[in-house]
């Protein structure tokens, strides 16, 4: 059978959605044809305004509909850390979990040399900036645990090579709060490999 | 460990069925396509390793019905461990009741595939070798395959570089220390080879000396140092060849026999007994680092051996006391201290003699 022309325009939209399958795109496009039709509209309008009133934010990167973010609005946080992601996304997830307190750069993409993703000169340029405006003490790599979030972090050390501030990266660890029983053999070795220095060595003078 | 239930719905030509098996050596008959490395294969899901080499996860569900295949199986031994995949566009695997990673699975139930190519281990291309140790690699140690991936995929993303005509420096950066990586597993796993070997000597012809020569550098060298210096000079011959002249993916394990090399020295049937040897020695060395038995999946390795050869074979299988599942597209084994299984048209049934 033939599907009308208006269900397949819409199912061939909503599969390009990450994680959605033909299957499902189709079951979105009736489960919206049933509902009220102010849904649809409203769905519409909703989607118009996130494309036209969201940008990104001209200091980190970050999406806002103002002059800047949320976060570098903010005077409450501090400016002597700035934590680098490779996405919108990570900057969420890390924020949403409300653990840093810093100020953030975003990348904006992957080093990705197989599928020609790279990270731009101008990028890079704005970060060397951002730490001078901010006069940042200590840089947060916190790109993926995988080969192109190593190869971003790599890229961003080269460029960060003639300014003078600490850089550090995300650990791989255990999952905290779990017992080490439960972790998997996988994060086990990368957390042992990853371990830190308690002492180192020399025996510190006993009580007397 | 040793697999005590298979079952399984909708995969490839075994279409629906379960087998219930003893610890123990297990032999499968049939005819050319019958389904025995189908068979094969499904432990090689369950156990965590994905398809065959070659094959591909989305021709595991049969061909002529439904777009997922399904297998369950429980193991005992060590312990008692359930466990199921989901086969089709993605795969899914569980451990217990719960989700879990590929890694899981073959820590627990450890399981070493040896496929008709791996006979030609001993005079085969380096690419075989590499194959053998990665395999026993992974299974030693947890974080292996991901690096080793990484590390392919590093090597394309360099390649890629330069192709375009641009530095690929930034990638050097992190070849050099996961190369380095690599390569101390690698001559671990071989250093662990080498000592169960020694202990198989009835299937080896003489002293046997097995090394990792590392790719592009020479013993004794600083690897890491040489790894980054060499990509720097080699780059002219590089871009003839298209990928690096040094680093593990140029890896070779000599195997040598009273100090000449194996290939030249030994005849046709003794490499395929050292082959062998080498086979049993990994799942030695793999019981001795996990502390359980591992099954092991053996494809056609008996073809090409003479009777004294196969008497060996099955003599040092039986040893071992791990659960052997071997496929042959002959009527059976004379002298097979095990089981047997006819597979006709998907369907099982015991050997009548
Ligand atoms: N998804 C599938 N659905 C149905 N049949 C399949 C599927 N995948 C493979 N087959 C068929 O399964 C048959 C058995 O394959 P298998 O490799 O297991 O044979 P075999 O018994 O090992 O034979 P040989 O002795 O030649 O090695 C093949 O003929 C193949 O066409
Ligand atoms: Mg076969
Ligand atoms: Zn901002």
């Amino acid at each position: 059978m033939v599907l009308p022309e208006a269900l397949t325009r819409l199912t061939t939209f909503l599969q390009r959605l990450p994680g959605v399958g033909e299957k499902s795109a189709r079951r979105m496009a009736f489960f919206l044809f049933q509902q009220d039709p102010s849904f649809a509209d409203q769905l519409a309008e909703a989607l118009v305004t996130l494309r036209r009133s969201l940008h990104p934010c001209p200091q980190c990167g970050n999406l806002t509909d103002g002059d800047c973010c949320g976060v570098c609005g903010d005077p409450m946080r501090e400016r002597d850390t700035l934590c680098v992601v490779e996405s919108v996304e990570d900057l969420m997830s890390l924020e949403q979990a409300g653990i840093f307190s810093g100020q953030y750069f975003v990348l904006g993409g992957r080093v990705s040399p197989l599928e020609g993703e790279e990270i731009s000169p101008e990028t890079l340029e704005r970060l060397r900036g951002r730490i001078r405006d901010l006069r940042v003490r200590e840089v947060v790599v916190a790109t993926n645990p995988r080969i192109e979030g190593d190869l971003a972090c790599h890229v961003v050390v080269d460029a960060l090579a003639d300014v003078p501030v600490r850089i550090t990266r995300l650990a791989y660890g255990l999952p905290v709060g779990g017992s080490i029983g439960f972790a998997d053999r996988v994060t086990l070795h990368a957390a042992l490999e990853s371990r830190l220095v308690v002492r180192s060595g020399e025996a510190s003078p006993g009580p007397d | 460990m040793y697999c005590h239930i298979l079952a399984w719905k909708n995969f490839r030509n075994l279409k629906h069925g379960r087998v219930e098996l003893s610890p123990g050596l297990w032999l499968l008959s049939g005819a050319n396509g019958a389904g025995k490395t189908n068979f094969l294969e499904m432990f090689h899901y369950i156990g965590g390793w994905g398809p065959l080499p070659g094959r591909r996860v989305s021709d595991a569900p049969s061909w002529d019905q439904g777009d997922r295949a399904f297998l369950s199986a429980r193991f005992m031994g060590e312990e008692e461990v359930e466990c199921a995949a989901s086969l089709g566009r993605t795969t899914a695997l569980a451990l217990g009741k719960a989700r879990c990673r590929a890694p899981d699975l073959r820590g627990r139930i450890p399981s070493l595939l040896f496929l008709p190519d791996d006979l030609a281990l001993v005079e085969g291309s380096p690419s075989v070798r590499r194959r053998f140790v990665d395999r026993m690699a992974a299974l030693l140690f947890p974080l292996y395959a991901r690096r080793l991936h990484d590390y392919g995929r590093g090597l394309r993303h360099r390649a890629a570089l330069i192709r375009q005509g641009r530095s690929p420096a930034v990638t050097e950066k992190v070849l050099a220390p996961l190369g380095n990586w690599i390569w101390s597993l690698r001559g671990r796993t071989v250093e662990m080879l080498l000592k169960n070997l020694r202990l198989l000597s009835p299937l080896l012809p003489g002293e046997l000396s097995v090394v990792l020569r590392r790719g592009g550098v020479s013993p004794g060298e600083d690897f890491q140092g040489s790894f980054l210096e060499k990509l720097n000079n080699y780059r002219d011959e590089e871009r003839r060849m298209g990928y690096p002249s040094v680093g593990p993916h140029r890896d070779d394990i000599s195997i040598e026999v009273d100090g000449l090399a194996a290939a030249r020295r030994l005849s046709r049937g003794q490499r395929r007994r050292l082959a062998v040897a080498l086979v049993v020695a990994s799942g030695y060395a793999v019981q001795e680092h996990l502390g359980r038995s591992p099954l092991l999946l053996l494809d056609e390795v008996a073809a090409e051996l003479d009777p004294p050869g196969k008497g060996l074979l099955f003599s040092s299988l039986e040893e071992t006391s791990w659960q052997v599942v071997a496929t042959t597209a002959e009527e059976g084994f004379d002298g097979w201290p095990g089981r047997t299984l006819r597979l006709s048209d998907g369907a099982f049934s015991p050997r009548e003699s």
